[in-house]
């Protein structure tokens, strides 16, 4: 072999092994390149599963306080619209209550009340208490504590009150000593049957 | 002969430095790589979350008018039973006021 052979050889084979080792960091550039966009991606698939599966749970939990709470206020339109309708029955029976105390067949019904509450007290002296309407009234106190002494078989006697209720009719009688009180007004009679009242009339109007 | 050994070194010599340049341009490559890797890896992160995160905003949004469409029909459905609770009471109206009065009248 020429010596120019061997020194072009040398340098031959050198640069080919140059280019290999540069082809080769090239190659493994490339492998870790693609290795770390492989690990990125992995890593960033596990997060998006984590970060969907957060999403949805908060949906669905936003889901359920809202539809809950729109069930609490859909139940609370349909009760207060019953409760308006309940209250508009009752704003009536009032007002039905104090037409009745215009008519004539009242007299007979304020009687009747009087009667009864002075029977409850057992007769003797009572101090009877209207409104300023109904004490304009005719009413024949004498005869009604007549009614009461046979019920009772004890001296009934019944006064008119110079005090006057603010109610809608009936009348509230109390024995002489004060010691005992019964209300027959039609406002008390309402307040004291208002709950069980209005009960039934729920089940009569829905 | 002198001068064969002369060149056969010379050659050596230049193949050597051949050698180390591509050493180290092999290095520099990796280092590069290196770098640019970490680079790729946070960008490649960044975009598939960046689209995660979107996909997420939209499941949301998605659930929240799916949600809203519920709600309108629970409203709706009470707004339905409000109303046949009006016109049944409207019917038995009389019917529950002549009892409260006759509940107060109490026989009388």
């Amino acid at each position: 072999m020429e010596l120019h052979s061997i020194t072009s050889t040398i340098v031959n084979e050198a640069k080919d092994t140059a280019q290999v080792i540069i082809e080769d960091a090239q190659n493994l550039a490339k492998k870790k390149i693609r290795e770390q966009e492989h690990l990125a991606t992995k890593e960033a698939d596990g997060k998006t599963l984590a970060l969907l599966k957060k999403a949805t749970n908060e949906a669905a939990l936003e889901r359920s306080n809202k539809i809950a709470n729109s069930k609490i206020t859909s139940n609370w339109i349909v009760l207060s619209r019953k409760q308006e309708i309940i209250e508009s029955v009752f704003e009536e029976v009032k007002k039905r209550l104090y037409k009745l105390t215009q008519t004539k067949e009242y007299i007979g019904i304020l009687e009747e009340l009087i009667v009864q509450a002075g029977t409850i007290l057992g007769g003797k002296t009572l101090d009877v208490f209207l409104n300023e309407k109904d004490s304009k009234l005719l009413l024949d106190l004498n005869n009604l504590s007549e009614v009461i002494s046979s019920k009772t078989k004890t001296h009934a006697k019944l006064n008119l009150s110079k005090d006057k209720l603010s109610v809608i009719g009936g009348a509230m009688l109390k024995t002489n000593d004060s010691k005992f009180i019964m209300d027959n007004t039609f406002d008390d009679r309402l307040r004291q049957k208002e709950n069980i009242l209005k009960f039934r009339i729920a089940e009569i109007l829905f | 002969m002198l001068r064969v050994f002369k060149d056969i070194k010379e050659a050596n010599l230049e193949a050597k430095k051949i050698l180390e340049e591509a050493r180290i341009q092999a290095q520099k490559i990796y280092q590069d790589a290196e770098k640019k890797s970490s680079e790729i890896y946070e960008l490649t992160y960044k975009k598939i979350l960046m689209k995660a995160e979107k996909e997420a905003k939209e499941l949301k949004i998605k659930k929240e008018k799916e949600t809203e469409k519920e709600l309108e029909k629970i409203k709706i459905a009470a707004e339905k039973t409000a109303k046949a609770i009006e016109i049944k009471s409207q019917k038995n109206f009389e019917k529950a006021v002549k009892y409260g009065i006759n509940t107060i009248r109490g026989g009388i």
